[in-house]
């Protein structure tokens, strides 16, 4: 049991900085051990922010970040592109101990200082009144150190897909204080070897021979008319969730010549989707993804085979394809033991990953790992105070009604009267997946639940599915694989005699996005799930984040907001133990 | 059952229908990023109270 006191009576007598943003035990823990272990003064906060697409920043206090925010959350629109300083300064105030600032490399109309100057003048004054510096890494070096350095790995192989990014062209290039054009080159996937502190990048491919991220926009854009970023999000999802209904086979050879170089015809695939049958698009759908997997195995088979490493970490937006992330279990089964994708891999996590370089590579502040207990938390967005609810359930008043229940009235709801119940506490999750603090539950033993869901809450296309979160000790008794899918990025397979036991859970090639739930992860959640268990015999519960088609909610009054507007029956704010009904 | 049918509609007009204009507004500048011109418009954020 962790002793708040304790931790802050040794933080004290060491001049430590005390964090205010306490997340779960297993941030707590790993701040202790990284304190103690290295005596860090206060004076060493890091911030760093990405002004891109993904708009966010980070605090990052003594090796861990305590403080992740999305710009999108509180702007209410997805992917939002924007000024993350501007941001910054909005909704965070404690600058006095921050020594340095970082973002990656940024050529975009002239880069942030171009775009935007007086926030960028008034960063700079910081760093340059508390004696700091500001720094620019790259893209994928960035993509890399947030995926190793977030893994509990001491070694790992690395690799980095996505649609692009700059990177500084030498590996060490002279300084990170300024670059030129000359000094930098757009890429799109990069492999690296990291061991301890150090990652060592083994390779750096141009962005013009290999980049799969911006085909699939293209197709997802072009061929099938969806959403590909701001303001309705990427929806690579439902292309994936239509593959595994699809002939993969059909249309491979088109899309093997041209899914690594946007050489796609998309006329001929826009017309046969106008014309064609539901099938004809699955069809498609599985030849891009099954093109995908191949051209990808192509490209990092040689390292496994020449490194044959254990650990695997990937990050990069490509890595959000977790049905790709499931198939590197298949491919290199009895080689690779665990893969890693870091909670935010697209580019939202940057700005972790620019404090995480600075605070362990040799050249800036060379401290030593973290060890998490037992993942990297992901609850880094603001915990919002009791008062803050009450204040929005006293608004809403004429709307709704609510009462104290504890957990048990919760979980007994859960298993009758088709009930979809929203769950709000704790820090809201970092990055694309709800995790049980911002997200709506249900019975996944309900067959027709996948349907209810739907018509209740979120109008997602009758194909798409909603994912497992599950105790991780019982993963080995339901899955094929024994996996760790903390941040429900890999998809694989339920056994074939428990599907019909949790049938809104499973796709219907008999697959689901689990997310393998732990107490040091989540204990409310944790508990949560295990009451389910005790009561109906399944350690599994239906969870999907708490949004209609919006950025999953962020406060109490966007919790209020979403419920009110869709037909979900309860929602819990389970910090204080309130329920909410709609009158 | 009326309701759940009329509720979906609505949201269905209401949310998609800019949807094709929108996202012919997205633009492909960038030379690798399907950037949308859109910024942030600074407007001022609200965070409620948070727990310290």
């Amino acid at each position: 049991m962790f002793d708040e006191a304790k931790y802050k009576s040794k933080l004290n007598s060491q001049e430590f900085y005390i964090d205010n943003n306490m997340k779960n035990a297993a941030h707590q823990k790993a701040m202790e051990d990284n304190y103690i272990s290295k005596n860090i003064k206060k004076e060493n906060k890091i911030i760093g922010f990405h002004s891109g697409h993904d708009c966010s920043y980070c605090i990052f206090e003594n090796g861990i970040p305590t403080i992740h925010n999305e710009l999108e959350r509180f702007s209410r629109k997805k992917e939002h592109l924007g000024d993350a300083l501007e941001f910054l300064f909005q909704s965070y105030d404690e600058y006095d101990d921050v020594k340095y600032f970082s973002q990656v490399i940024d050529n975009w109309k002239g880069g942030f200082v171009e775009r935007y100057p007086d926030t960028a003048n008034k960063m700079f004054n910081i760093a340059k009144n508390n004696k700091g510096n500001f720094y620019y890494f790259g893209h994928h070096q960035t993509h890399a150190a947030n995926a190793f350095y977030s893994s509990n790995f001491d070694d790992a192989l690395i690799i980095t897909i996505d649609a692009g990014g700059w990177d500084f062209k030498e590996k060490n290039p002279k300084t990170y204080h300024e670059y030129s054009s000359k000094d930098v080159m757009a890429t799109t996937f990069t492999v690296s070897l990291g061991k301890g502190t150090k990652i060592d990048r083994l390779h750096i491919k141009d962005i013009n021979e290999f980049n799969i991220g911006a085909t699939w926009n293209k197709c997802l854009e072009d061929i099938f008319g969806l959403s590909t970023g701001y303001p309705y999000g990427n929806q690579a999802g439902t292309v994936m969730a239509m593959a595994c209904m699809g002939d993969g086979n059909k249309y491979l050879e088109d899309f093997k010549k041209g899914i690594h170089n946007k050489n796609i015809n998309i006329n001929k695939y826009k017309q046969i989707i106008e014309k064609g049958t539901e099938q004809d698009k699955f069809d498609i759908a599985a030849a891009i993804q099954k093109a995908s997997e191949e051209k990808i195995k192509e490209q990092i088979d040689s390292y496994i085979k020449q490194y044959k490493p254990k650990n695997l970490c990937l990050a990069g937006g490509v890595s959000l394809n977790s049905v790709l992330i499931g198939k590197l279990y298949e491919w290199y089964d009895g080689v690779v033991e665990n893969i890693y994708v870091p909670p935010v891999p697209y580019d939202a996590g940057l700005s972790i990953g620019v404090c995480q370089i600075l605070w362990h590579d040799e050249k800036f502040m060379n401290q030593p790992r973290v060890k998490w207990n037992d993942n990297s938390p992901t609850y880094l967005g603001y915990t919002y105070h009791k008062d803050s609810i009450i204040e929005e359930l006293e608004k809403n008043k004429s709307k709704i009604s609510f009462k104290k229940v504890d957990d048990d009235y919760v979980v007994n709801l859960l298993t009758k009267d088709d009930n979809v119940i929203s769950v709000f506490g704790g820090g809201s999750e970092s990055g694309r997946r709800a995790l049980g603090n911002r997200s709506i539950l249900a019975d996944p033993r309900n067959p027709k639940m996948k349907e209810i869901i739907n018509d209740k809450v979120k109008h997602r296309q009758w194909f798409r599915p909603f994912a497992p979160s599950i105790l991780k000790e019982d993963v080995k008794d339901w899955f094929e694989y024994d996996i760790d899918s903390p941040y429900m990025t890999a998809v694989i397979k339920f056994k074939e005699e428990v599907r019909e036991k949790v049938p809104a859970v499973v796709h219907f090639d008999g697959s689901a996005r689990l997310q393998t739930v732990t107490k040091n992860d989540n204990e409310w959640y944790y508990n949560f799930i295990n009451k389910f268990k005790q009561k109906t015999g399944v350690p599994i519960i239906l969870n999907t984040s708490f949004n209609d088609r919006e950025p999953i909610v962020e406060t109490p009054e966007h919790a209020i907001n979403c419920f009110l507007g869709t037909n979900i029956d309860y929602l819990y704010f389970r910090d204080v133990n309130i329920l909410v009904k709609r009158i | 059952m009326i309701k759940n049918i009329v509720f979906h509609l609505k949201n269905i007009f209401s949310k998609n229908k800019n949807f094709e204009e929108k996202m012919k507004k997205i633009n492909k500048k960038d030379p690798f990023v399907y950037w949308s011109e859109e910024d942030w418009d600074k407007k001022p954020i609200k965070v409620p109270k948070r727990k310290k």
